[in-house]
């Protein structure tokens, strides 16, 4: 139920029914309603487009090929999707750990932003202590925080428990803001005088 | 310290949130490239899939390739092995004792029995459970 609601689910489902009996608007459909949720969380989660492109792709394109024997198993396609990306996202991530490790780039606490800077600077001071979390901590925290998916919704994809989501969660936050403790000027605090 | 004034930002929020807002903000976007390279995906499987049926010359034609490829062979294999079989119950047949052990096993049996059952004190090795 990875929809906020389950009409978007049986939408979904629905839609792939449909493409697997050659409607090509439905495969233009699921794209558009899909693809850039899952294009958004693999950038997150590797925190490069490149990469996160070319799992999108492989992530919508074993959906394609999964279509004709596709079953309601209780799992909707978006979470089905979620799940497949979190995977190749994975394996993705292992391979680069065989190389040299890669320490986060925080920006600058720089004074003195407009606010359509502030809102670039707090994005990418985000994205560079994600990519420090432990990576379960960044799935958990990515779809509930960024991509706003309910904590059974995170469970059915991490195929873990509903109190594990809530601890990866809360550890994940924890470590955030420790990691961005030190960027007040893009929190948004100012020094007493 | 206080809490500033920015729009994102309330006195009782999580300061994350912020952060969290701006994100969201600057997601990336699927753009027409990569849109069209998953529906060129989307086309080639759909194609795959609705591949058409074999007719009926063609499933015809595999039959007729399997019993020559295997299935024709197997069965003259197993049809020769049973008659070699009935042939050989039929016209030689054999003291049952002959088939019952090899001739070494047979030996070391009654030398066992001959020498070694009467050091022991036993009668016959099969109470041994031999």
């Amino acid at each position: 139920m990875v929809p906020r609601d389950m009409d978007a689910a049986n939408q979904d489902a629905d839609l792939l029914v449909q493409f697997a009996q050659g409607d090509r608007l439905a495969a233009q459909a699921l794209t558009d309603r899909l693809a850039p949720r899952i294009l958004r969380f693999a950038a997150r989660m590797l925190n490069d487009r490149t990469e996160a492109e070319d799992v999108t792709q492989d992530a919508m394109l074993r959906l394609w090929r999964i279509a004709p024997d596709w079953q309601d198993t209780g799992i909707p396609p978006a979470a089905w999707l979620f799940r497949v990306a979190a995977n190749l996202c994975t394996d993705r991530l292992r391979r680069r750990r065989s190389g040299p490790a890669e320490m986060p780039d925080l920006p600058d606490d720089a004074p003195g932003v407009d606010a359509q800077m502030m809102q670039t600077r707090r994005a990418e001071a985000l994205q560079a202590a994600l990519a420090a979390l432990p990576e379960r901590q960044r799935q958990a925290v990515i779809l509930r925080h960024l991509e706003g998916l309910s904590n059974p919704d995170i469970a059915a994809i991490l195929m873990i428990g509903v109190e594990a989501v809530e601890s990866l969660t809360a550890r994940g936050k924890r470590n955030l803001t420790a990691l961005l403790s030190g960027q007040r000027e893009i929190l948004g605090y100012e020094d007493e005088h | 310290m206080k809490m500033s004034t920015d729009k994102h930002l309330k006195t009782d929020a999580d300061p994350l949130d912020a952060f969290f807002d701006a994100a969201r903000d600057q997601a990336p976007d699927l753009s027409p490239d990569l849109r069209a390279r998953i529906l060129a995906d989307a086309a080639g499987a759909m194609h795959k899939a609705a591949s058409p049926a074999p007719s009926g010359l063609a499933v015809r034609h595999r039959v007729v390739d399997w019993l020559r490829g295997w299935a024709a062979p197997s069965l003259a294999g197993g049809i020769t092995a049973a008659a070699a079989g009935f042939w050989f119950g039929v016209a030689a047949p054999l003291p049952v004792a002959a088939l019952d052990a090899p001739l070494w096993l047979q030996d070391a049996l009654f030398y066992f029995d001959v020498i070694s059952t009467p050091l022991v004190g036993l009668d016959d090795p099969l109470l041994w459970g031999f």
